[in-house]
C-alpha cells in the first residue's frame, strides 16, 4: 500500500516535473536536455497575445476573487439569520453553482448573455433611437467575471459557513451581554473570527478562476483568458515556450493555494 | 515455549484453586521487562508481573501511567520495544492481535454500527481464520444473548440501545469466543454513576462463573477494590505496588499508593530519618521491623479513619497534635472533618456518625489529635 | 443572533448573483432548445420538442461519454482507495496532513496545464520516444482512448482521493482494533468493516466523477484529438462551430438530466448502504 501511494505520487508529479524540467532547456528542440537556460520564458513573455492574456486573466480572476469573496462573506453571514427553508434552497442552488459542468455553465451563460445583450441593445435602439446601438456591449472580462463569480461565491460560502459552525454562540451572548448590540457583535466578534477563512476563500478563488477554462473558453469572445490561449496554441503542437507558460501557470496557482490553505490552517489552529 | 521458574513457582504456591497448574497454562499472563516507548517517549518502562490464571486482575493509576498502553500491549495492538510477554505460557510478543486468545471490551465498546447486535456479537465466530459453523454460532450467539438479558434485542441497530446494553453486547461479543484472557479497558466509563454498581456486581459474578482471567483497566480506585483478587497500581508508566486489595489498603509500599488508594494524611519528614526511630512533629515512632532494611525513612503517615479528635488534653507530643477544624462534611453514616494542623499542615478525619453522636464539632473548634503507633505507616519511597 | 431584516439584506447580492449566472443561464438554455435554428445560426423563437428527438443521433456521443466516464470513475476510485486509506489510517500527525495537502494540490492547479504535461509527455517526443529507445518498438498514445483515459485518471484522481480520505477517516481505529481481536486480519477487516462502513462515501465518490468526467471536454480534445468524442465535444462542436444553438442547448439539457438522474440515484444508494445511521 505504501509502494502503491509513492507509485500514485509520481503519477501526479512526474508529468509535472517533466514539463518544468523542459522549461528550462536550452535545446531548441525539445529531444534532449542540453543545459540551463531562461530563453523560453523570456520568448514566451516577449509574445504580445501571450502577455494580453496573462494580463487578462490576472485582471479577470482579483475581480472574481474581490466580488466572491465580498458576496460570499455576506451570504454566509446571512445564511445565519434566515429560516431553514431559506438556507437550504440558497445553499442547495451555491452547490449546484459548483456541482454543474464547467461546459453547461459556460453554453448557458453564452446563450444567457446573448439574449440579454441584444434585448438591452434592441431597448437602447428603440428608446434613444441610436443606430449604433448592435455594439453597446459584448463579450469580455466582464462576462467571465460575472460566470466565475457563481463558483467561486459558492466556494466562498462554503469555506466561511464552515468556519462559522465553529462559532460558539455563547461568545455572541457573552458580546451581548457585555453591552453590544447585534450589529456591534456582528462587527466586532463575528467578521474577525471569519477573516482567515474570508482570506482563504478570495485566495482559492483567485486560484480557481485563474485556471478556470472551460467557461472563458465560452465566454471570453476575443479577449481570450491564459488557459484558453495555452488550449489553442496546445492544439497547434507542443513548444518550449508552452512549457514555460504552463510552469508559470502551475507556479502561481501552487504559490496561492499554499497561502491560501495555510490561513485555512491558522482559522481551524486557533477554533 | 518455557515457563520461567518463578512462573511456575508463583502458580505452585498460590493457594485456594485446585486445577491452578493447569489455567496457569491456559490463561495467566506475564510481563517480563517490558518497555514501550513512543518516539521518545517512554510510554510504559520496565514492566514485570504474573497473571494468575482465572483472577480478576484491575490496573489503577493516574491518567496517562500508561494503563491503556499495558492493555494493548496484552492485546496485541502495541508491539513491546523491549521485552517479552506471554499468554498461558507461549510467548506472543510477535503475535497480531488477530493470532492471539485473547478478547477485549473497548472503552468506546467499538460495536460495529452496521452490524447488528447478532452480527456482533457473531462476528469473531465467523472470522475466516476461527470460522464455527452456522449452527454452531447461531447456537453460541443465542446462549450468550439470553445470559446478557439482551433477548428480544437479536435485529436491533446496536445505535439504538442504551449505554448499559451497548455495554453488555461488547462483553457478549468478547466472551462469546471464549477467550483465554478478558481485556477490559474502563468498562464502566461511559456508564452513569447508579448503573455502575449494578454492572460491577454482574461482572464480578460474570467473571466467577466463566473463570476467565480478567484484566481491567479502571481510574476509579473504589471499582478496583471492591472487585479484583490483585491490583496492579502504575505511575509514569512503572509499577508502584502489586497486591490484594487489602495488601494496597493497609499496606502501602510508596507515598504514592497511599495516597492513590483510598485517603491518606501524609507528614513529609524534613530528613530522612536513618536511625531506628522517626521523629514526627515531637513524636517519636519506632520504625517498624519489616521497614528496617529498605533505607532512610522519608515520610509517614495514617488513614483519616485512625486520627481520633478529643476536647480533652493533649497525649504524646504536646501542643503540636492540636489542630482547627476548617471543614465538617456529613456522608450519611459518616462524617469527614478537615483540620488545620500548625505541624502538620491539613489533615483528614474520619468516623461514624454514631460515635461522634455525643460530641459536635464545629468549625474553628480547636481539638486535640491522637493516633496509635501501629497506625502510622513509614515510607522509604 | 442576527435580525431577519439584516439577514435579507446580507442575502440580496447572493440571490442577484444566483439570478444573473446560474438560474437565468439555465431558464434561457431551457426555452433555447425549445427553438428552432435561425438560418444564418444562433436561434429563432420555437416550440418544439423537435431537437431533443435530434439528440438522439448523437446518441454515439452520449454511449462513449457514459461508457469512459463510467470506467474512468471507477479506475479513479481503485486507484484512489489504497492512497486514501494509507493517509487515513496509516499516517499520523502532521505527516499525514502534509501528504493529504500535497495530493490535493494538483486540484488546484491549472487543468490546461497539467493536461499539457500529458500532451508533453504521451506525445511524439515524450513516452514512445523514452520506448522505442529503450528498444520496445514504436507506440503512439495521443489520440487514443488509453490517453485520455491517463488523463481522466489524472485529472481527478485527488478529489477522489480527497474525497475517500474523508469516508476512511470517519471509520474510527476502535473498529478496526476490534475486528483484529476479534479474529480478522487486515484484509478480512478491510471488507467486512471498512468497506460496508465507507459505501456511502465511495457511492457519493463514485457519481460525483461519473458527473464531473462525463462534461469533460478538455481532455479527450487535447488528448484524444478529437477523435474520441464525448458530449462535451459535441455541444462545443454545435455552438461554435455550426451555430445551431438550440440542438446544442438541447444536448446540454439533455446531459445535465443524465447528471440529475446519476445523483438523484446516488442520493438512494447511499441512504439504502448508510446502515450505520449517520447521514452521508
Ligand atoms: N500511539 C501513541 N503515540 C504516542 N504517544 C502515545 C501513544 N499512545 C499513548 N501515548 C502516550 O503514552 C502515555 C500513556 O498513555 P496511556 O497508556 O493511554 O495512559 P492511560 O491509559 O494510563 O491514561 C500518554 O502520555 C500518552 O500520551
Ligand atoms: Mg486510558
Amino acid at each position: 500500500m505504501r509502494a502503491f501511494s509513492l507509485f500514485i505520487f509520481l503519477f501526479l508529479y512526474l508529468p509535472v516535473a517533466v514539463i518544468v524540467v523542459f522549461s528550462f532547456n536550452a535545446a531548441p528542440n525539445m529531444s534532449a536536455f542540453t543545459g540551463l537556460s531562461l530563453r523560453w520564458y523570456a520568448k514566451a513573455f516577449s509574445n504580445p497575445l501571450a502577455i494580453a492574456a496573462l494580463t487578462n486573466s490576472i485582471v479577470i480572476a482579483l475581480c472574481s476573487a474581490v466580488v466572491s469573496t465580498a458576496i460570499g462573506s455576506a451570504v454566509a453571514i446571512g445564511l445565519m439569520g434566515t429560516s431553514r427553508t431559506t438556507r437550504i434552497v440558497v445553499q442547495s442552488l451555491m452547490m449546484l453553482g459548483l456541482a454543474v459542468p464547467g461546459i453547461v455553465i459556460g453554453l448557458a451563460s453564452l446563450v444567457f448573455f446573448s439574449a440579454a445583450f441584444s434585448g438591452a441593445e434592441q431597448a437602447v435602439a428603440m428608446l434613444a433611437g441610436w443606430e449604433q446601438a448592435a455594439k453597446l456591449f459584448s463579450f469580455g472580462r466582464p462576462t467571465v467575471i460575472a460566470a466565475h463569480s457563481l463558483f467561486c461565491t459558492a466556494l466562498v460560502v462554503e469555506v466561511i459557513s464552515l468556519r462559522l459552525r465553529q462559532l460558539n454562540p455563547s461568545w455572541l451572548e457573552a458580546s451581548n451581554d457585555l453591552y453590544a448590540g447585534r450589529g456591534e457583535t456582528l462587527w466586532r466578534v463575528v467578521v474577525p473570527f471569519i477573516v482567515p477563512a474570508m482570506v482563504a476563500g478570495g485566495l482559492l478563488s483567485f486560484v480557481l478562476s485563474f485556471d478556470e477554462f472551460i467557461i472563458a473558453f465560452f465566454v471570453s469572445g476575443t479577449k481570450p483568458t491564459l488557459p484558453v490561449y495555452m488550449f489553442a496554441s496546445v492544439k497547434r503542437g507542443a513548444t518550449p515556450e508552452l512549457n514555460a507558460i504552463a510552469t508559470s501557470m502551475l507556479t502561481i496557482s501552487i504559490l496561492v493555494s499554499v497561502v491560501a490553505f495555510s490561513f485555512l490552517r491558522r482559522g481551524q489552529a486557533r477554533a | 515455549m518455557r515457563l520461567a521458574p518463578e512462573a511456575e513457582g508463583g502458580g505452585a504456591n498460590a493457594p485456594d484453586d485446585r486445577t491452578k497448574g493447569q489455567r496457569m497454562n491456559d490463561g495467566g499472563g506475564t510481563f517480563r521487562g517490558v518497555t514501550k516507548k513512543f518516539g521518545s517517549f517512554t510510554a510504559v518502562n520496565d514492566l514485570s508481573f504474573e497473571i494468575e490464571a482465572g483472577s480478576f486482575v484491575s490496573i489503577v493509576g493516574p491518567s496517562g501511567c500508561g494503563k491503556t498502553t499495558t492493555l494493548r500491549l496484552i492485546a496485541g495492538f502495541e508491539f513491546p520495544t523491549v521485552g517479552s510477554v506471554f499468554i498461558g505460557g507461549s510467548p506472543v510478543e510477535r503475535m497480531e492481535a488477530y493470532e492471539r486468545p485473547i478478547n477485549m471490551v473497548f472503552q468506546s465498546y467499538a460495536l460495529f454500527p452496521h452490524l447488528d447486535v447478532f452480527d456482533n456479537i457473531a462476528y469473531g465466530l465467523r472470522s475466516r481464520r476461527n470460522r464455527r459453523p452456522a449452527a454452531e454460532v447461531k447456537a453460541r450467539v443465542n446462549e450468550i444473548i439470553g445470559k446478557m438479558q439482551l433477548s428480544g434485542k437479536e435485529h436491533n441497530r446496536v445505535w439504538e440501545l442504551s449505554g448499559g446494553q451497548q455495554q453488555r453486547v461488547a462483553l457478549a461479543r468478547a466472551i462469546v469466543n471464549n477467550p483465554k484472557i478478558l481485556i477490559l479497558d474502563e468498562p464502566m466509563a461511559a456508564l452513569d454513576k447508579k448503573l455502575r454498581r449494578d454492572v460491577q456486581f454482574e461482572l464480578q459474578s460474570l467473571q466467577r462463573e466463566l473463570g476467565i482471567t480478567f484484566i481491567m483497566v479502571t481510574h476509579d480506585q473504589h471499582e478496583a477494590l471492591s472487585l479484583s483478587d490483585r491490583i496492579i497500581v502504575m505511575n509514569r508508566g512503572r509499577i508502584e505496588q502489586i497486591g490484594s486489595p487489602d495488601e494496597l489498603y493497609n499496606r502501602p509500599a510508596s507515598r504514592f499508593v497511599a495516597s492513590f488508594i483510598g485517603d491518606f494524611n501524609l507528614l513529609e519528614l524534613e530528613k530522612p530519618a536513618a536511625g531506628g526511630t522517626v521523629d514526627v512533629a515531637g513524636r517519636v515512632l519506632a520504625v517498624p521491623q519489616e521497614r528496617a532494611g529498605e533505607g532512610a525513612t522519608i515520610a509517614v503517615g495514617f488513614r483519616p479513619d485512625a486520627l481520633k479528635l478529643s476536647a480533652a488534653a493533649p497525649g504524646a507530643g504536646g501542643e503540636a497534635w492540636r489542630a482547627t477544624i476548617t471543614n465538617v462534611i456529613y456522608l450519611g453514616d459518616k462524617v469527614e472533618i478537615k483540620l488545620d494542623c500548625p505541624s502538620s499542615g491539613t489533615l483528614l478525619a474520619r468516623a461514624d456518625v454514631a460515635r461522634l453522636a455525643e460530641r459536635r464539632f464545629r468549625v474553628g473548634d480547636t481539638v486535640h489529635l491522637t493516633v496509635e503507633d501501629s497506625d502510622f505507616h513509614h515510607f522509604t519511597k | 443572533m442576527l435580525q431577519p431584516r439584516m439577514a435579507r439584506l446580507l442575502l440580496l447580492p447572493g440571490y442577484a448573483l444566483l439570478a444573473l449566472t446560474l438560474i437565468g443561464p439555465l431558464i434561457t438554455t431551457l426555452v433555447i432548445s425549445l427553438g428552432r435554428r435561425a438560418p444564418s445560426g444562433g436561434y429563432e423563437t420555437a416550440l418544439s420538442i423537435e431537437n431533443f428527438a435530434s439528440v438522439l443521433s448523437r446518441s454515439t456521443a452520449f454511449l462513449n461519454t457514459v461508457q469512459l466516464s463510467a470506467f474512468g470513475a471507477a479506475i479513479c476510485i481503485l486507484a484512489a482507495i489504497p492512497v486514501a486509506f494509507f493517509i487515513a489510517k496509516h499516517l499520523k500527525g502532521s505527516v499525514r496532513y502534509t501528504v493529504l495537502f500535497l495530493v490535493v494540490l494538483p486540484f488546484f492547479t491549472s487543468f490546461v496545464a497539467r493536461t499539457y504535461a500529458w500532451y508533453f509527455a504521451l506525445g511524439g517526443r515524450g513516452l514512445p520516444a523514452v520506448l522505442e529507445w529503450i528498444g520496445l518498438g514504436r507506440f503512439r498514445f495521443l489520440n487514443t482512448d488509453f490517453a485520455v483515459a491517463i488523463g481522466i485518471i489524472y485529472a481527478y484522481l485527488p478529489i477522489a482521493i480527497l474525497m475517500l480520505f474523508v469516508a476512511f477517516d470517519r471509520i474510527g481505529d476502535d473498529l478496526l482494533e476490534a475486528s483484529n481481536d476479534l479474529g480478522r486480519g487486515k484484509v478480512e477487516t478491510f471488507f467486512s468493516v471498512v468497506i460496508p462502513l465507507a459505501m456511502p462515501g465511495l457511492i457519493s465518490t463514485y457519481s460525483l466523477l461519473f458527473i464531473l468526467l462525463s462534461g469533460e471536454y478538455l481532455i479527450p480534445m487535447l488528448l484524444g484529438g478529437g477523435k474520441v468524442y464525448f458530449i462535451g465535444n459535441a455541444i462545443v462542436d454545435l455552438f461554435l462551430q455550426s451555430r445551431n444553438w438550440p440542438l446544442g442547448s438541447a444536448v446540454a439539457i439533455s446531459l445535465m438530466s443524465m447528471m440529475i438522474v446519476v445523483a438523484f440515484l446516488s442520493q438512494i444508494f447511499q441512504r439504502m448502504a448508510n446502515r450505520d445511521g449517520r447521514i452521508g
